[in-house]
């Protein structure tokens, strides 16, 4: 149907009625109506041969889109049930736009219900209920561990995946400091679940290859698709394939027993049986993930679990069921632990990471759920369709311990959210540093946003970059992703502010900026301090601009200069540092990099492919002066260049 | 009494009251302006869509008034159109788009519940080949888009 001349931003027809209606190309009829057509209908040619439409198409062909207003299309969308609707989305960008969030009303109630309650229930105050899994398995787990049977602070984080920058550091320092918080107390697992989370942390380090103190958690789906709904989702039994590991190494996980201490888990809401349908609250596809980390003193906690659309009154009735029953006696902590009377948990959510739950994510569901969560220090937003500002008023309202703050692709947002984000910040710094004394603010609770990702299509202007360096905590601020910002120049202000003054930057990722200049990158206010640089796709720099890097930059580990095309890497450039970075070429190859000093090698890919410009004698020399053993590496460069 | 209604290209219709009212537009007018011999202008209907809007409203004249109890189902059910209803909107595509807005704009809501669910009823069943062809709409996704959409919506289909 991709008919000449016809746009998808086709300009609103005329929506004028006229007397006769033309034969046109829209004069095709439901099969089923065909059938009763009625015979006085004469005026409309139904049989509308196929030669006409085509002769008419040109002229006549409306998007039914155009043709009504979206009012009427709501109401039409409405009606339509959920396999009709999914074929809708996929019809035009703009039919996707407003079928998904019909396609998605009855999961999003209930996605949205389930969040609450488990909100609830981090708050709630009657958290020593067990939960009977229902006799299906698929619902509720009930997860326990007859050897333990008090109560132990537990934190368990839930790793953000692969989305952060620099996502270990973060992640070991996080978990550093959540050891330092509770280390010292010596509760027992009431549930088995922090043993559980235990063996699957072990799990995730074997993989990852670093280590954490012990007794810290990690709540994990250990999941091939790499993603989901992490609020303990890493200890539910009824994840298809990925979770046999964890009942072979938790055997009792799925008793339905209610005598036990139970972690109830919020597995999956729906029945979803070993297909490859993912549930989306549960089980993003592909790489997403919905993060959420608690860290806290827990009781056993119950989380209600999502019901099932189909199945909604029975299990709503279990339940009910599970929840009105009483504790039984060894379940019920000893006297001292006060159940009933623990704080809210909500507080106790630090992460949430939502990147690439493009769809799902709204500014209804974060309005309702920032304020719950006073604590969040990260949060990860990656190119959400329903993200604009107010999510961003909201979140700067309630959310003042802000350390991690990555809006990736958020192009609804504007100069105003983010402006008055950096206020926020900049106020509760503000108050907290009442003597504002140099350093002391972060000890008295000033502002704590250290990192700040503004990158991909978020459509900002100089005048946030100007804000943002003139915040208070500008000079604190360690990474800054300002990638792919469009509008923004070269100037003060601009990035030139905020290259003066953000003089703490460990970070800085200006990549397809094209403010970008040699001379920008010589004036670096945080030049001592830069460990990495990403200055990819900036095609003012040059030699001379990482000459100038190279210069100041003595601590520089990471340097991508990627598609610069005006600073094709010769050994010039490359001998100027002192300590050789890792430098990024951005060939074709994903990895192909030259690592500093005795482990310099190229890695898959290849280094010169793709790099026209480059000369192995230029590598040669590079990997001379970088006092590896050139003649490994030559042999890459013969079988990568031939 | 009868009452005079005078569609976009000025033809005029004289239809009862109690069908005439069926319109809730017409029906707050002749509240608000009282009776009136003078013709009620109808500037966004044409004489067309307006006669049919007109046979709507005579059969169904003895209806007794919806009452608003919509409860609030999601998915409100297509398939429980009456025959004659389903009948008198098998015409095509454009007659039953001006017949929608008609009703929309005269504030008759069965008979824009009748349109839309025959709306529905056609884009029901159908690929979304075929419903683009139907509708006239133009794919703007990219293979790789439509994968991700698919994906990213799959779970959502059967709910």
């Amino acid at each position: 149907m991709n008919l000449p001349g016809r746009q998808d931003d086709t300009p609103k027809p005329q929506r004028q009625p006229t007397q006769d209606p033309r034969p046109s190309a829209s004069t095709i009829f439901d099969s089923d109506h065909n059938s009763e057509d009625d015979s006085n209908q004469d005026e409309h040619n139904l049989t509308q041969s196929s030669t006409t439409m085509s002769s008419f198409s040109a002229r006549e062909a409306v998007d039914l889109y155009d043709k009504l207003p979206p009012e009427l299309l709501e109401h039409i969308l409405a009606l339509l049930p959920h396999p009709t609707l999914f074929c809708c989305t996929t019809l035009s960008k703009r039919w996707a736009r407003i079928v998904i969030p019909h396609l998605w009303h009855t999961p999003w109630m209930m996605y949205y219900v389930s969040w609450m309650k488990l909100l609830q229930s981090i708050s709630s105050t009657s958290l020593s209920t067990s939960t009977s899994s229902s006799s299906s398995g698929s619902f509720t787990e009930g997860l326990k561990d007859p050897a333990h049977k008090q109560n132990r602070p537990a934190y368990s984080r839930a790793l953000a995946n692969g989305s952060s920058y620099d996502n270990t550091d973060d992640t070991t320092k996080d978990l550093a400091l959540a050891w330092d918080n509770f280390s010292d107390h010596e509760d027992e697992d009431p549930s088995g679940l922090l043993r559980l989370a235990e063996n699957q942390r072990r799990e995730n380090l074997a993989v990852a290859g670093w280590e954490i103190p012990d007794r810290t958690l990690t709540l994990r789906t250990p999941s091939t698709s790499s993603g989901g709904y992490r609020c303990g989702n890493g200890t539910k039994g009824n994840n298809n394939n990925n979770n046999t590991r964890l009942h072979e190494s938790e055997p009792n996980s799925v008793a339905s027993d209610d005598t036990k201490p139970s972690f109830a888990v919020s597995s999956r809401p729906f029945n979803v049986q070993g297909k490859s349908r993912l549930c989306p609250y549960v089980d993003m596809p592909s790489s997403s993930s919905l993060t959420l980390s608690l860290s806290a003193a827990t009781d056993s906690i119950g989380i209600p679990t999502a019901t099932s659309h189909k199945h909604a009154s029975s299990k709503r009735q279990k339940k009910n069921t599970a929840h009105s029953s009483p504790p039984s006696p060894g379940l019920l902590p000893s006297p001292s632990s006060k159940p009933f009377l623990r704080p809210n948990y909500g507080p106790l959510i630090r992460t949430l990471d939502f990147s690439e739950l493009y769809y799902i994510l709204s500014d209804k569901f974060l309005t309702h759920l920032f304020p719950h969560t006073p604590q969040l220090t990260t949060l990860i937003v990656n190119s959400p369709k329903q993200f604009t500002d107010e999510s961003l008023y909201v979140l700067a309202t309630c959310c003042r311990a802000l350390q991690r703050c990555e809006l990736l692709g958020c192009d609804q947002i504007s100069d105003s959210g983010v402006h008055f984000l950096l206020d926020q910040q900049h106020q509760h710094h503000y108050q907290g540093s009442k003597n504002p004394t140099e350093g002391g603010p972060r000890e008295q609770g000033g502002s704590t946003l250290r990192a700040l990702s503004l990158a991909n299509r978020v459509p900002l202007t100089d005048g946030v970059l100007q804000h943002l360096a003139y915040v208070s905590f500008a000079s604190k601020l360690e990474q800054l992703n300002l990638a792919n910002a469009v509008f923004v120049t070269g100037l003060d202000p601009g990035l030139r502010t905020v290259f003066r003054c953000c003089t703490g930057l460990k970070v800085l990722n200006v990549s397809h900026c094209q403010g970008v200049t040699d001379e920008l990158l010589g004036m670096l206010g945080c030049a001592d301090k830069l460990q990495r640089l990403s200055v990819a796709h900036c095609y003012e720099v040059t030699d001379q601009g990482i000459c100038a890097v190279a210069m100041v930059c003595g601590h520089l580990e990471e340097l991508d200069i990627s598609a610069c095309v005006a600073a094709p890497p010769g050994d010039c450039v490359i001998s100027s540092f002192d300590l050789y970075p890792t430098i990024h070429f951005g060939t074709k190859g994903p990895d192909s990099f030259v690592s500093k000093n005795d482990t310099a090698k190229f890695l898959v890919g290849g280094f010169p492919d793709g790099h026209t410009s480059l000369k192995t004698l230029d590598v040669c020399l590079v990997l001379a002066d970088m006092d590896c053993t050139v003649s490994f590496e030559t042999d890459c460069i013969r079988k990568n260049t031939e | 009494m009868p009452v005079t209604l005078t569609s976009l290209d000025d033809v005029k219709f004289t239809v009862d009251k109690d069908v005439a009212e069926r319109s809730i537009l017409i029906k707050n007018m002749i509240e608000d302006v009282g009776e009136s011999d003078s013709p009620i202008p109808l500037p966004n209907v044409s004489s067309a869509v307006l006669k049919k809007v007109i046979e709507y409203c005579e059969h169904h004249r003895n209806d007794p008034v919806q009452v608003q109890d919509e409860t609030d189902d999601p998915r409100k059910r297509s398939n429980d159109i009456e025959e004659w209803d389903m009948k008198f909107m098998a015409v095509d595509q454009e007659m039953l788009f001006e017949i929608i807005l008609a009703a929309n704009y005269l504030d008759i809501k069965p008979l824009l519940d009748v349109g839309c669910k025959t709306v529905a009823n056609i884009i029901k069943g159908k690929t979304p080949e075929e419903i683009r062809k139907t509708f006239n709409i133009v794919n703007d996704f990219t293979p790789e888009e439509e994968a991700q959409i698919k994906k990213e919506n799959e779970w959502a289909e059967d709910r």
